[in-house]
């Protein structure tokens, strides 16, 4: 009966191994498959920070409106500070995606835009819904670069104003 | 040898007549398989008004039509595209761009059970801003798919009073 030696069977599941994580994606998350920043909320009028990387390219925010009538988001991009010549020096184009929550009035609602970037140190985006209050919205904070290879491809800080008012 | 030349000129009109139906054929052939698309979209060469509603209709091979809105005071609008609720092949979807602020786009996708979608932008006065028409599907359609969206729409933009606070302006 042929026996396997320990040390090749090793050898083997080594290599195994090393080429599954060559193969496998060193990101996790796409445009259909966000990640939910889950501890920055966006509960009416706000200001978050965050960042989109190799890792995590795609991530979200969930807003819920506080109030009747409409809210606006603006997303700011810049370069990072350890990075400061990515994209020859130009902040990154964002790329906000906005997604409703279904409820008995919505069913299946987006919007997105893809910003510009007139002021070359900040890209800049913004959409304006109307809002009732309690619905909730999923807020998309990404690059246009992403959507390039379809995959995180870039590296950006990012700031998120939300503003509400009513009519 | 008169009629000899007869002959022929009638054979001649008979070829140029033949070719001219078999260019017919041709264009009409070309005709169903041409398609407008996203980056070139059926132009109604309409420029909207604010607060008029334009009626038309989205047709196989037609299934992206543009409007042109050049406002004349700055502030906000809301694009509006209503189509019939429950359409089985027309899902509203209204894209704006300001190819004058370096191709700014905001696209908006309806409401699937209203089919009404809804996209509001901060406009310049002066700048002319594209008004695309089209349904979801189109949007998503693979590069050699055929367009099936048949069905009527109605496109309108309106001003809206809207007083944010200064944000990241």
């Amino acid at each position: 009966m042929h026996r396997t030696n320990p040390l090749r069977r090793r050898a083997a599941l080594g290599c195994l191994i090393a080429m599954a994580s060559f193969t496998l994606p060193a990101w996790a998350d796409t445009i259909d498959r966000p990640t939910l920043v889950a501890d920055k909320p966006l509960d009416g009028s706000t200001e978050v920070t965050g960042s989109v990387t190799l890792e995590r390219g795609f991530p979200y925010h969930r807003y819920t409106a506080q109030t009747d009538g409409f809210v606006r988001f603006q997303m700011e991009t810049s370069n990072l500070e350890n990075r400061p010549n990515d994209n020859e020096g130009v902040a990154w184009r964002p790329y906000l995606r906005i997604i409703s929550v279904s409820n008995e009035h919505r069913h299946a609602e987006a919007w997105s835009s893809n910003g510009h970037q007139l002021d070359t140190s900040t890209g800049k985006a913004e959409l304006v819904l109307r809002v009732r209050k309690g619905e909730q919205f999923d807020v998309i904070t990404t690059l246009a670069q992403n959507f390039v290879r379809k995959r995180p491809d870039a590296r950006a800080n990012y700031r998120l104003v939300v503003q509400e008012v009513s009519p | 040898m008169n009629r000899r030349r007869i002959m022929q000129g009638v054979a001649a009109s008979l070829l140029l007549l033949s070719a001219g139906c078999a260019d017919d054929d041709f264009e009409s052939q070309v005709g169903e398989l041409r398609q407008d698309s996203l980056n070139n979209p059926t132009d109604t060469g309409i420029d909207l008004e604010p607060g008029l509603w334009h009626d038309n209709v989205l047709v196989p091979g037609e299934g992206w039509h543009l409007y042109h809105f050049t406002p004349e005071q700055s502030g906000w609008v809301a694009f509006q595209m209503q189509a019939p609720p429950g359409h089985e092949n027309l899902w509203s979807y209204l894209r704006i761009v300001d190819p004058e602020h370096n191709n700014e786009v905001w696209a908006g996708v309806g409401n699937k059970r209203t089919n009404l979608c809804e996209v509001i932008v901060n406009v310049d006065a002066g700048h002319t801003y594209d008004v695309i028409v089209t349904s979801q599907e189109n949007s998503l359609l693979a590069a050699g798919a055929t367009q099936e969206t048949d069905g009527p729409y109605t496109v309108a933009v309106s001003p809206l009073t809207l007083d944010f606070e200064a944000g990241t302006e």
